[in-house]
């Protein structure tokens, strides 16, 4: 028995005082990881309950069910910022969705611990690295799909179907992968660190080119 | 067989993502990020489809996600079609309206072998696709009597068409799929398999002509 509703008070009531006695931007970071923590939680209750109403086996549940709910899920904090709150900046935005995400990763490899163990070390590395530039990842490509175009409203139905396939599609690929064993499963937990590599380097040479111009 | 054509889908809608991902990067205009979104969700759908069935050694049937990569590809399409048009406002073919009357035909022929959800979305996003196409040549029909550039109106007019052989050949596909008997490249199903890869390879080829056609106009602007 995994008792992820008291682990999630455990970790969210430190982060809870920190972004009451914060302020300004550290605040909100603090409630953008909080609400990656939540969604966690509320995205293992959903996926528990489509796997056992639709009678999913753990591979599907694990290739199908799980990625298209977590993102989701994930996305939700994003989508109320964007719209409650309409944030000018675009680091701005694409921070909150990193921190939504990290939060995310970092509860879920919590949980994670707590029913598989933590004895050997170089596989947890690994799964942590992967599991939580994963989540980060998909963060990423939703927050800069989305800025680039959220200023066209009737694209923005679209952009939002569009990066939550992709980041969708993305995850359960991931997941997928590391449900082998072997070969297979170290591919699958490469990928996602390959792409923030990948990414990083695109960013900075965008950067670079920037002040060139 | 099958394995073969995911095989060659996943080969060309890879090689057509990298290109675009590419230019998206290189050029960050929006057009090619609209094309690296339409060839990455295609990408993406295959090669999940393609690794479920290898470990799974069946294709996925809980949820929509290799298809919802399949529509949103083909969404974009729709949305980069729009984007580069030659249309006026409110400009439209009155042949326009087959093209919806069609999709709803063979939404409700699909539903008899498949579910309800997933083909009213299809059907929806061909639907704007097919409109897409029909306006657009009929755009440049007129804006041929206008005395527009040559050279413009054939790059438009090849990736309508383009677009137009794509729709012909996802029609056929899923036509096809439905008669689906035997597991050999004799099955029309292959045909209009490879016809669609092919079709993705040339709308990148004449959409990048069209873009470098903008590309130079702005340069010319500026």
């Amino acid at each position: 028995m995994n008792y992820i509703e008291n682990i999630y008070i455990c970790i969210a009531a430190p982060v809870l005082v920190a972004a009451v006695s914060l302020k300004d931007k550290h605040r909100k970071m603090m409630l953008f990881l909080l609400a990656g923590m939540t969604t966690c939680l509320l995205s293992s209750y959903v996926s528990t309950y489509l796997t056992y109403r639709l009678g999913a086996k753990p591979y599907q549940a694990a290739g199908e069910i799980a990625p298209m709910i977590e993102e989701i899920m994930k996305f939700l904090p994003m989508m109320f910022y964007l719209l409650v709150f309409e944030p000018k900046s675009r680091d701005d935005t694409a921070w909150c969705m990193i921190h939504v995400a990290l939060g995310f990763a970092t509860f879920e490899n919590i949980c994670w611990l707590t029913a598989n163990g933590a004895s050997n070390v170089l596989y947890l590395l690994i799964r942590g690295f992967g599991t939580g530039a994963m989540h980060v990842v998909c963060g990423a490509i939703i927050s800069a799909g989305l800025m680039a175009i959220w200023k066209d409203m009737w694209l923005r139905l679209a952009g939002t179907a569009g990066m939550l396939t992709l980041t969708v599609t993305y995850h359960a690929i991931y997941n997928i992968l590391v449900a082998e064993e072997g070969i297979v499963a170290w591919i699958g937990y490469l990928i996602p660190m390959v792409t923030a590599v990948v990414i990083m380097m695109i960013r900075s040479r965008t950067e670079n080119r920037q002040k060139e111009e | 067989m099958e394995n073969i054509d995911n095989n060659i889908q996943l080969i060309v809608s890879g090689f057509c993502a990298a290109v675009a991902i590419t230019k998206a990067i290189s050029t960050t205009r929006r057009n090619w990020m609209l094309l690296a979104v339409c060839y990455t969700a295609g990408m993406l759908a295959d090669l999940y489809w393609l690794l479920y069935y290898i470990f799974n050694g069946s294709t996925p049937d809980l949820f929509y996600i290799p298809y919802l990569g399949w529509y949103v590809s083909t969404l974009f399409l729709y949305i980069f079609l729009n984007e580069i048009t030659l249309r006026n406002a409110g400009e439209k073919s009155r042949l326009m309206w087959v093209v919806p009357a069609f999709t709803a035909a063979m939404c409700v022929f699909y539903m008899f072998y498949g579910d309800y959800i997933s083909n009213l979305i299809a059907a929806t996003i061909m639907a704007l696709l097919g409109c897409e196409v029909i306006n657009g040549l009929h755009a440049l029909k007129l804006r041929s009597r206008e005395g527009i550039e040559q050279v413009k109106l054939r790059c438009h007019r090849r990736l309508y068409t383009a677009a137009g052989l794509f729709f012909i050949a996802v029609y056929g596909m899923w036509t096809a799929s439905c008669f689906l008997t035997v597991d050999s490249v004799l099955s029309p199903y292959y045909w209009f398999d490879f016809m669609k890869a092919v079709m993705m390879l040339i709308i990148l080829l004449f959409a990048s002509s069209v873009i470098g056609l903008s590309e130079r106009k702005d340069e010319a602007v500026t």
